[in-house]
């Protein structure tokens, strides 16, 4: 027999709960949102690859712009591809 | 037949001349031509100003290859191209990279602008665009000049009646 067990509403859960609730909006996946952004996803596309780059010329975190983590890959193999013709730099000073 | 569709962005040294260019054309066609693969294009994009220097060059110029290859000939051209870039065009050559592409998808793609497509002369280009410069208010046909002349001669008419006043009261 399966035994029930009840979830209790304890004090942490309701602080990590109000937590979540105070970073406000959630960020979108501009990919997601609209699909057809899919196909500029590639090496040779450079002024687009360049919006997912910091001034520095490391790649931006999906944390920060919000993308999905099957974009994102597919995102980063393109720059690196990008950066070794140098197209895009390694690092910027 | 079957053929899987390739493309290869090559990137050479700025002095290529274009025998070189033609050349290494040409040789591409016929390594692709003795496997009856065949070359569906290859543009010449320009010049660029690199991100990081390669072999000493802060310049260099893109070449973008695609190719149709018969499936059982694959692997071997890929490696023989490649050993092509590496060894023969050792001297011209910088970097290269090969990957497949499906064969039914349009040609057309977008690139970064090259520097010889880029406007050289500032002034053209903001006549062009229509756009003022810094130097926008010394400009001899702007408006707002004309407007202060007007106001100075005004002032001057103005003087000049004042004068006569005064020499009359005299």
């Amino acid at each position: 027999m399966v035994k029930k067990v009840k979830l209790v509403l304890n004090d942490r859960l309701l602080k990590k709960r109000a937590r979540r609730a105070s970073f406000g909006v959630r960020k979108q996946c501009r990919f997601t949102e609209n699909p057809e952004l899919v196909s500029e996803i590639n090496y040779k596309n450079v002024d687009f690859l360049k919006q997912f780059l910091t001034e520095r010329g490391k790649i931006l975190s999906s944390r920060i712009s919000g993308t999905h983590s099957k974009y994102q890959r597919l995102l980063a193999v393109e720059i690196k591809k990008a950066r070794a013709m140098a197209l895009l730099p390694y690092n910027r000073a | 037949m079957q053929t899987q569709r390739y493309e290869s962005l090559i990137l050479t040294v700025p002095e290529i001349t274009n025998d070189e260019a033609t050349d290494l054309e040409r040789t591409i066609e016929k390594k692709l031509q003795s496997v009856k693969g065949s070359l569906v294009a290859y543009d010449r994009w320009g010049k660029f100003l690199l991100a990081y220097q390669v072999k000493k060059n802060e310049y260099g110029i893109y070449f973008l290859a695609r190719f149709d290859v018969p499936f059982e000939h694959k692997a071997d051209v890929i490696k023989e191209l490649k050993q092509l870039f590496d060894l023969k065009y050792n001297a011209l050559v910088m970097r290269h990279v090969m990957c497949n592409i499906p064969s039914d998808a349009p040609l057309s793609y977008k690139r970064p602008q090259s520097l010889d497509e880029m406007p050289k002369d500032v002034d053209q280009f903001l006549k062009e665009n229509k756009m003022g410069g810094f130097n926008q208010r010394r400009r001899s046909d702007r408006p707002e000049e004309v407007v202060t002349e007007k106001i100075d001669e005004q002032d001057v008419v103005g003087d000049a009646e004042k004068e006569e006043s005064s020499e009359e009261g005299q």
